[in-house]
């Protein structure tokens, strides 16, 4: 039997686990603008969370400024509105950037929000080499499954590479890439399907940046993956521990890492599409066995849902009930005082290895299509994913999938519970406080400094350091990925959708 | 009548930048098996886009998803749009995470029917079918000139013939142009290319994009219109798309009718269509001009061999010429050319959605 901490990790990557150190509380959030985000984070550190977790709207994860003509009605809805340096710096008011670490969950426009992070601890009077966090920056889930790509794939992963190399340099603290399935999962695939397709992304990631001059061994040490976790409790167990083996095997066989190098660290987040607008409440019951699940199977950090997310963000009251849940585990349940408690259960150990078989064959037939990159393009593993999600609906409508409260103990004439809504002036506010921004600054410097990220672009510089000047001269979101567009383009989709 | 003369016509669209359409994907198969013919815009479209693209396919019924949260804006705008084009489908459909105290005002903006969360896909289809029971011409006051070429087209799709006939008299302004290959050549590409090309030469184009429908009683997925850029002036640029219900023909019928009618208002007209079989429109008379796409790695030797296009097409575009093998491929092309055609050898052009000379002489080789 293998022991924890022992190479292919299949029972946890460090010997102790929570013996030693408890999982991570890191508490999705942001909305609104950069003060009410930062009320929020305020409140996520006095409740305990020991980590921050950065959601951005969509226009700033699509590198657009809140005053474009396609943010209409998007500033502040799924996270917050970051236009500037300075909106940054309201989100961080009053937070030690050398103390706490924060993730960020932002990909295409990734290496900017990174440098105004960096500028405002830079301000605080942090050391870069004290900063700590993550960014997600994993650009192929994006095609797969979650849609916010800017540029086409070989310009995105130039980027990454970039990202990789001067952070390694100048901020080696800081995790540059969160290899993600959440939201291939959430897209519709199979636990099976998930795993596949988020540890085929990892390998392209580590092929290409050992490609760029990247030492095998950093570039192991340095990714890391975010994982979802959904309602088949056993399953996901399996899942977990799955994907630590055949990322470690991967990583020694082709890319000869050592064992250290070999560990996969992960986050992870309770499933989202498993939670039911009807009769919200049971939510918190499948969120609390969410999360054990992943406690079972070794998580390094842990994000719970709030109830009523299937209807819009959470509320104040629904976001402390949800990191409640972890800390009730944590504290209450004798859990972390075990480490994989189910090594050596007969189903868990052959759900492991039957997990596994189904990944390497999943991985011959994306490797017999030419790689992730030709199955994105070709929007193959996208109609993997949507046929599966398809699948899943056709077996809640038929009874055949269970769900309480949808299509079992149902209840007519539920009450319409509280949502949670965001203040419809916080957009004329965002775009008043940005052209204001935009008028007070030196704009000769603006405008060289953009052009010098363009002109860097066409080179095979590394493009880091010319953002890091831009972010200076006061230049925004909008308009430093515009400066990339110019030579980089835009990335236009195959649909995915087959006639089969 | 024939199936495609029946089934209601939906397009299923994404607006605002929201990138999550599990939602959409799935409620596009799930109405493809509840028989309509669905099209789905892809992710990230404005309102324009879906107004035009809506308007020039003329659906029936349009879904709009929203997940974000920024429905009240994004539907909203997109009714203004479809105001400025004095165009509207039977049916106005809204889904996703809307909260049920804003259907309401959704319904006082004009949309019959709101999806919420956990509607199931048999209720979607049923509530459509009820109150769009099958695909219909509608009587539209627009005057823009392409929003009644798309009304005359559904005539001619529905009917067969037009009210006005003289629309139809053919007046060979451009020529027609048949763009025939195999799933997967890269033909929307290719078009796409075009589009882009036509509208930096200021030329008006029309494209005519034939799908095959899914197996018998199912609709089919027009998922073309994806791969093709939305131009921002459909004056010049109009794709529309047609259900294929005889898969083994690979076009459908009355799109001679319709290329005539579009011939006669654009510069290009594009016929789009798939396989390389044996089929009677190869060298129909409404034809100017047939091209057959191939590309490597999607075929053998044998199955060039048996392509009746290549007996009678006038061009052989061969694409993707970026890839490795290309050089073999095309000169398993040359030969099979040579045993068929011997004298008459047709035009061959290589070509890359990379190299964007090559698709400057593909544009140019089609007038």
């Amino acid at each position: 039997m293998d022991q924890p901490g022992e190479f292919p990790y299949r029972r946890g990557i460090y010997p102790e686990m929570y013996r030693q150190r408890t999982w991570t509380m890191r508490q999705y959030s942001g909305f609104g603008g950069p003060k009410e985000t930062n009320q929020r984070f305020k409140e996520v550190i006095k409740g305990g969370g020991t980590g921050l977790s950065m959601a951005f709207d969509l226009p700033t994860q699509l590198g657009l400024d809140s005053d474009h003509e396609l943010s209409l009605g998007e500033v502040g809805r799924t996270g917050v509105a970051i236009d500037t340096v300075d909106d940054l710096r309201l989100a961080f008011d009053e937070i030690n950037l050398g103390e706490i670490s924060t993730s960020m969950t932002i990909n295409s426009s990734a290496s900017v929000l990174l440098v105004y992070y960096l500028l405002v601890a830079q301000e605080q009077g942090v050391d870069w080499k004290d900063v700590r966090g993550t960014i997600q920056n994993d650009i192929l889930k994006e095609y797969i499954a979650r849609g916010t790509y800017i540029y086409p794939p070989e310009e995105s992963l130039r980027i990454i590479t970039d990202l990789f190399s001067w952070c390694d340099t100048n901020v080696p603290r800081f995790n540059v890439i969160s290899v993600s399935g959440y939201h291939i999962r959430e897209a519709g695939a199979t636990a099976v399907q998930e795993l596949a397709f988020t540890l085929a992304n990892g390998r392209e990631y580590m092929r290409r940046l050992i490609a760029s001059g990247q030492d095998a061994n950093r570039v192991g040490q340095q990714i890391s993956f975010f994982f979802s976790v959904d309602n088949g409790l056993l399953e996901e167990v399996a899942k977990f521990r799955a994907a630590r083996i055949l990322w470690a095997e991967l990583l020694k066989e082709e890319f000869n890492c050592n064992e250290d190098a070999c560990r996969l660290r992960f986050h992870c987040q309770t499933a989202g599409s498993a939670l039911t607008a009807q009769q919200p409440q049971n939510n918190a019951v499948r969120v609390a066995l969410q999360a054990l699940s992943s406690v079972f199977g070794g998580t390094q950090s842990l994000h719970t849902n709030s109830i009523d997310e299937a209807l819009g963000l959470p509320t104040a009251d629904s976001a402390r009930l949800a990191l409640r849940t972890q800390q009730i585990i944590s504290e209450e349940s004798g859990l972390t005082n075990h480490v994989d408690p189910f090594g050596g259960s007969y189903v868990v150990e052959e759900m492991t290895d039957k997990c596994m078989a189904e990944v390497k064959e999943l991985w011959k037939r994306i490797d017999e299509k030419g790689g992730v990159l030709a199955g994105i393009d070709s929007g193959l593993i996208q109609s993997w994913i949507q046929g599966s999600a398809y699948k899943i609906q056709k077996e809640i409508e038929s009874g055949e999938r269970k769900i309480v409260g949808v299509n079992s103990f149902k209840e007519e004439n539920e009450a319409a519970p509280d949502i949670f809504e965001i203040d419809a002036a916080l957009e004329k506010e965002t775009v008043k406080r940005l052209t204001a921004y935009k008028k007070d600054r030196d704009q000769t410097k603006v405008q060289e400094a953009l052009k010098k990220i363009t002109q860097m672009a066409e080179t095979k510089e590394n493009i880091i350091p010319f953002i890091m000047e831009a972010g200076k001269a006061k230049a925004t979101v909008g308009e430093i990925c515009q400066a990339m567009k110019e030579v980089f383009n835009t990335y236009q989709p195959t649909s995915g959708l087959t006639y089969e | 009548m024939s199936k495609e003369k029946i089934t209601p016509r939906i397009m299923i669209a994404k607006p605002g930048l929201d990138g999550h359409d599990r939602g959409a994907v799935v409620v596009v198969q799930g109405l493809r098996d509840e028989g309509f013919d669905v099209i789905y815009t892809g992710l990230r479209r404005t309102a324009k886009e879906i107004a035009i693209a809506a308007a020039q396919e003329d659906v029936d019924v349009l879904g709009l998803s929203v997940l974000s949260g920024a429905h009240m804006t994004v539907l909203s705008t997109i009714l203004e749009e479809l105001d400025k084009l004095f165009w509207r489908p039977s049916l106005l459909v809204a889904g996703g995470i809307i909260p049920a105290k804003d259907e309401a005002s959704l319904k006082k903006l004009g949309f019959d029917l709101i999806f919420g969360p956990g509607t199931s896909l048999k209720d979607i289809g049923e509530n459509i079918r009820k109150n769009v029971p099958s695909r219909c011409i509608r009587k539209n006051s627009s005057k823009i000139p392409w929003v009644q070429t798309s009304a005359h087209l559904t005539e001619l799709e529905l009917n067969g013939v037009l009210e006005n006939e003289s629309l139809l008299k053919p007046n060979k302004k451009s020529r027609i142009v048949l763009l025939s290959g195999q799933g997967g050549v890269g033909k929307s590409t290719l078009i796409g290319e075009f589009i882009q090309t036509a509208s930096k030469q200021n030329k008006s184009i029309a494209v005519i994009a034939n799908d095959p429908s899914g197996a018998q009683g199912r609709g089919a997925i027009l998922a073309d219109r994806l791969r093709m850029p939305m131009d921002k002036s459909p004056e010049k640029c109009l794709i529309r798309s047609i259900p294929v219900s005889d898969a083994s023909l690979g076009i459908s019928k009355e799109v001679g009718s319709m290329a005539t009618l579009l011939s006669n208002e654009y510069d290009l007209v594009i016929v789009e269509t798939l396989g390389l079989g044996q089929h009677q429109y190869l060298e129909a008379d409404w034809v100017d001009l047939s091209i057959a796409v191939v590309a490597p790695g999607t075929g053998d030797h044998w199955q060039l061999r048996k392509s009746a296009i290549l007996d009678v097409c006038d061009h052989i575009f061969i694409t993707k010429s970026d890839t490795p093998n290309f050089e073999v491929f095309q000169n398993d092309v040359t030969e099979v050319l040579h045993d068929k055609r011997k004298d008459k050898m047709p035009t061959i052009i290589s070509v890359s959605q990379k190299d964007k000379e090559s698709i400057l002489i593909a544009f140019k080789s089609l007038f």
